[in-house]
């Protein structure tokens, strides 16, 4: 069963997807970037409006892969009460030390790594996310961790969340450069196929996007990610920089559940 | 005279952009670069945000060819008098600073000027490979607007240079462009032939965008 993933940047918005019963709300800001992020303020606003209702995702921005930065920048993120936290892995940095320090977080929080389908990213990052972090849970088997999953993740994902690792709960592929077309436009199907077959071989929550159409779902459902994400269609004149379109939510919301 | 640069920017998080420009240099000026990025582009955001920019003169055609083709992760070093970076492989790079912008509702005109120059490594002469590279780029991001032959046509020629004259990372850049080209033929083949709909996906980066910020800039750069 694959679910619909709404980015909006107010609580306005936020509120129509709900409307429109998305199943996760994504928070963002198009204008700032491929992963532009929302001041925590306004952050916290939706949160308080969406009242559990609707689990909430919220991007960090457009950071450099700096184990600093980007800790910093989740913890600030974490403290706004949403329930997962998207973070791009852009091309350079320090991948591995950003993973490693992002493995240290004092709280529970589900962390979601982004992978740039158009930057030839490496799937074997998908390893580093998924490998158990020391010292996170000490006494880490596989077999407890299904035992005893954490309370707080959304009951809808539990099961496949139960096998903890490197602190990162969830991966999926997006775009950067959103003018280049979708997913399917620059990646191949079977490195699509692969991405999915190696984030859910790892128990891992796994969503597909990037300036997604309506026409994208039937050739994406198929795959059976968790779930699918949307900007663009959803806004007038398919401008992802521009205003939600109820309309627009319900149609690709009414795609996805047909198919 | 418009030169051939990487053109790296930051975003106020320091993220790094990396984009193959064609820098136009006012002739008899030493220090006055004129950059165009596209709108909306990612140069284009972050030049307005930081008002700085590093020029990099680079000689390894892989990192024109990669950017094209979403390989854009190139070690870089921190650059010596602004806030940016610098290609690690440059052989010399220009900082500079944003004086005015010429606005434009496609391509505004950022003029620049130049605060530092620092020479890495010597310059050793023109290589035909090179040149055939950057050529193929160019094609590769026009595919979808020139006939398929004539694109052939062209490969066909700039292969005689690069097959008689090209080092490891030239036939790396071009097998790359190579990719590409043969994607795009498959697939638009399956769509001429067949309507079984099972044409071959492809890195679509430089190939069909009019208004792809990074490579679009790249292109129109390279081409003009």
């Amino acid at each position: 069963m694959t679910g619909m993933l709404a980015s909006v940047n107010s609580v306005e918005e936020a509120l129509l997807a709900l409307s429109a019963n998305v199943d996760i709300i994504d928070l963002k800001q198009p204008a700032l970037g491929a992963l532009g992020a929302l001041k925590t303020d306004i952050v916290k606003n939706i949160v308080v409006a969406i009242n559990g209702r609707c689990p909430i995702s919220a991007t960090v921005g457009d950071l450099p892969m700096q184990p600093e930065i980007v800790y910093q920048a989740v913890t600030e993120m974490a403290e706004t009460g949403v329930d997962y936290i998207k973070i791009g892995f852009f091309p350079g940095g320090d991948w591995q030390g950003t993973i490693e320090k992002l493995a240290t977080f004092p709280q529970t929080i589900n962390l979601i790594a982004v992978l740039f389908a158009d930057t030839q990213p490496d799937f074997a990052v998908i390893d580093s996310l998924a490998a158990p972090a020391p010292g996170r849970f000490s006494a880490y088997t596989p077999s407890m961790a299904i035992a005893a999953p954490v309370p707080d993740w959304p009951a809808a994902y539990t099961p496949s969340m139960a096998i903890k690792n490197a602190g990162f709960n969830g991966v999926m592929l997006d775009t950067m450069n959103k003018s280049n077309g979708s997913l399917t436009q620059v990646m191949a199907k079977a490195d699509i196929a692969q991405f999915v077959r190696l984030a859910k071989d790892r128990k891992m929550l796994c969503g597909l996007a990037g300036s997604l159409r309506l026409d994208d779902i039937a050739e994406l459902i198929p795959y059976q990610p968790d779930y699918l994400g949307f900007r663009g269609a959803l806004c007038l004149d398919h401008n992802r920089t521009a205003q939600l379109n109820s309309a627009s939510i319900r149609q690709i919301k009414q795609a996805i559940d047909q198919n | 005279m418009i030169q051939e640069t990487i053109v790296i920017t930051q975003n106020s998080f320091g993220l790094a952009h990396i984009a193959p420009m064609g820098i136009h240099i006012p002739s008899g000026s030493q220090d006055d670069f004129i950059i165009l990025p596209f709108r909306p582009s990612t140069t284009l955001n972050n030049l307005l945000a930081s008002k700085t920019a590093v020029i990099n003169y680079c000689d390894d055609v892989r990192v024109f060819a990669g950017c094209l083709t979403g390989r854009r992760d190139w070690p870089l070093k921190p650059a010596e008098k602004i806030d940016g970076q610098v290609l690690d492989c440059a052989l010399a790079h220009t900082e500079v600073e944003l004086v005015r912008v010429e606005d434009d509702q496609t391509r505004p005109k950022l003029f620049c000027k130049a605060v530092h120059n620092v020479n890495h490594a010597p310059f050793r002469g023109f290589n035909r490979a090179q040149y055939s590279v950057l050529e193929a780029a160019i094609l590769i991001s026009r595919l979808d607007r020139i006939p398929l032959e004539k694109i052939q046509a062209e490969i066909d020629y700039l292969r005689i240079g690069l097959e008689k004259t090209a080092g490891d990372r030239e036939l790396k850049a071009w097998s790359w462009l190579m990719t590409v080209i043969e994607n795009f033929i498959a697939k638009e083949g399956v769509y001429a032939t067949s309507q079984s709909g099972t044409g071959v996906a492809i890195a679509r980066e430089g190939v069909n965008a009019e208004n792809l910020p990074g490579a679009g800039s790249a292109k129109t750069g390279i081409s003009s």
